[in-house]
């Protein structure tokens, strides 16, 4: 099985305890319009529980900020009639905010190993303190610590990275109504290092970097005072949009993965589309997944190994993910039949497509491989829907409804590349 | 650097610890305020933030015990607990919860270190616990104002097991020292500004009364 490890950071009071708390809360119970729930163990689902009980109960303290680094394990569960399956693992890392901020603390040995860690991350999480948002957007002067030092902090760790990306906006509460995601992305963009590092992902085939506003409680559950301090106000907690970033990570990941192959070797990766098409071209029942057995087998034995070799001096990381002793044709396979299924819903009619494809891979989930493609066409049809809301929200990297014929006969950096206008920032 | 244990061939550190004290303000995320001077030398401090955290258990903690082993220092034994920190530690009402900028409730992590494993030896050290709290009370004002992330701690120089040693401190800069260890580096400026206690106050008042006396007795003797 395999894990993908995403690293969650933010300067102290930025909401990293409690988002973790409030995502594992929206994401354990499996939803109506899904076919996923998450899954951890006893000790885990205790903490999260009593984390987010203590953050939704008015009567309750804020739990304490987090002075060590923790990991959480999450396997994503799929129901289906043939049974459950859990084909990946999700490994978050919550970094205490002082390993960014104190100098200090990156001279402890402990912490420059976290640093590394960071930098091997299959995703990054980084959570945007939304209050110091608000004092920027308001002209206080916390605004200028958040910006001069606590998003600068992130950003260096975000530079040294090709991963997937997500900025959080927490405490989106906070910004509801008054703000909206487009002027929080244009306050982001003024600052000359956040615009500089989203101009050079948008030149590059690294990751997509998402701006995602969130909120673990939701609007009118706590106030801030004059103070700073948020007060609980008694209406019940009702988190907003937690459960997006980790959705991000494996439509995200895809794409990333997908083009780091396209640039690394595109020969050879033109040549597993032909074998796969091949394949796909014969789909009279029964025959189909007989002809997508052999074009594997046929990769494996042809093309995986070069592929792997060079991946693995060029991206480590991703060879690492992708190349699980011999199952590297495997997660060649998935990468590339997930972007083909994404250009295939493109050129049909979307949302007939879309309910068409679900229905099919939901009915033919038989194993781990199978029902990784079905949590990776949910989270994709989720993905699409948010950003059809939020348009904004992409800052670089393409669009998840555009990914799809363009990237596939050649050019990655088309129409559908995101990179926001400089024009009219502050 | 890898000191001497207490446990290793010369055990010259034997009988010794080191106070520190690690906290958090409104603004500046958790850190030691006090530590080791040979700890603050090396800029390896921060290891006592996470060694020595308590849990989430209930606060205040009792002491507890923790034997780590860095590169640095070799085995360490912390003897700590975990205290709220209240408002009178900034001339408050003691029954205030000082809290960070979004209301979190702080804690005032305080203890010692001691070079070496030396399990079970919580009981040996519990007055000299009881003086690195007046260390952290002495400590935390001058804390609590600052905004500085480039601060370094407040640096700490050993006390001993008996008593009497312990009781002997306080110099500019410095929250507690007995003789020292080798190779001392100097100390650095402290987050511990803040204005003398009432018992640093008496221990001087005490020690030129008792320098009076003795010059007097001396006087009388030699003139006989």
């Amino acid at each position: 099985m395999r894990t993908i490890n995403v690293h969650a950071l933010g300067p102290s009071g930025s909401g990293k305890t409690v988002f973790m708390a409030a995502m594992y809360r929206q994401l354990r119970i499996k939803r109506a319009d899904a076919d996923f729930y998450l899954k951890t163990d006893h000790a885990t689902s205790v903490h999260m529980n009593s984390v987010f009980n203590a953050v939704a109960n008015p009567q309750d303290e804020w739990p304490a900020s987090t002075r060590v680094a923790n990991e959480w394990e999450f396997g994503l569960t799929v129901t289906t009639p043939a049974g459950d399956f859990e084909p990946l693992k999700v490994k978050y890392r919550d970094y205490p905010g002082f390993v960014l901020t104190a100098p200090r603390a990156a001279e402890d040995e402990r912490y420059q190993h976290v640093i590394e860690q960071m930098k091997s991350a299959h995703a990054l999480l980084v959570l945007l303190d939304g209050a110091g948002v608000q004092a920027c957007l308001r002209g206080e002067p916390h605004g200028r610590r958040f910006l001069d030092f606590e998003l600068s902090s992130s950003l260096e760790i975000v530079q040294q990275t090709r991963c997937p990306v997500h900025f959080a906006v927490t405490k989106w509460d906070l910004l509801e109504g008054a703000h909206s995601l487009a002027e929080v992305r244009d306050l982001l963009l003024g600052d000359s290092s956040f615009r500089d590092l989203i101009r050079g992902r948008s030149e590059s085939a690294a990751g997509p970097i998402r701006l995602i506003p969130v909120s673990s409680v939701g609007t009118g559950f706590a106030a801030m005072q004059p103070n700073g301090q948020m007060q609980k106000l008694g209406p019940p907690a009702r988190p907003f949009q937690v459960e997006l970033p980790l959705i991000s990570v494996i439509p995200d990941f895809v794409t990333y993965a997908f083009s780091e192959l396209q640039a690394r070797d595109q020969d050879l990766l033109s040549r597993v589309q032909r074998h796969l098409r091949n394949a796909e071209s014969g789909d009279l029942s029964g025959r189909y997944a007989g002809r997508l057995a052999m074009a594997r087998d046929l990769t494996k034995r042809a093309l995986a190994s070069r592929l792997g070799k060079s991946l693995k001096a060029t991206n480590p990381v991703l060879a690492a993910l992708l190349h699980d002793e011999d199952q590297f044709a495997d997660g060649l396979f998935f990468v590339v039949q997930e972007v083909a299924r994404r250009a295939a819903a493109l050129t049909d009619k979307r949302q007939a497509a879309d309910s068409a494809a679900a229905a099919s891979l939901r009915a033919g989930v038989h194993d781990q491989v199978s029902a990784l493609q079905l949590i990776e066409s949910q989270f994709h049809q989720l993905l699409t829907r948010f950003e059809q809301k939020y348009p904004e929200s992409l800052l670089a990297g393409p669009r998840a409804a555009g990914f799809g014929p363009q990237d596939l006969d050649g050019g990655l950096l088309g129409d559908s590349w995101a990179m926001p206008a400089m024009g009219g920032m502050r | 650097m890898t000191m001497t244990t207490a446990d290793g061939p010369a055990g010259r550190l034997g009988g010794r610890a080191w106070p520190f004290v690690v906290t958090r303000n409104r603004l500046l995320d958790w850190r030691p305020i006090v530590a080791p001077d040979f700890m603050i030398a090396q800029g390896g401090e921060y290891l006592l933030v996470h060694a020595a955290d308590p849990g989430d258990g209930p606060v205040p903690s009792p002491v507890f015990e923790r034997i780590v082993t860095t590169k640095r220092y070799g085995d360490l034994t912390l003897l700590a607990s975990s205290r709220p920190a209240t408002a009178d530690l900034i001339g408050g009402s003691a029954q205030e919860q000082l809290v960070d900028r979004v209301g979190r409730p702080i804690q005032l992590i305080e203890g010692l270190v001691l070079p070496g494993r030396h399990p079970g030896c919580a009981a040996r050290w519990q007055a000299q616990l009881a003086w690195v709290d007046a260390i952290a009370q002495q400590s935390f004002l001058g804390f609590w104002q600052s905004e500085d992330e480039t601060e370094p701690p407040a640096s700490s120089r050993a006390l001993t097991e008996t008593g009497p040693a312990a009781e002997r401190e306080v110099g500019p800069g410095q929250v507690a020292s007995d003789e020292g260890v080798p190779g001392d580096p100097g100390l650095v400026p402290a987050h511990g500004r803040g204005h003398p206690s009432p018992r640093q106050v008496i221990a001087a008042a005490v020690t030129v009364i008792a320098s009076l006396v003795v010059l007097y007795v001396i006087i009388r003797v030699t003139r006989r």
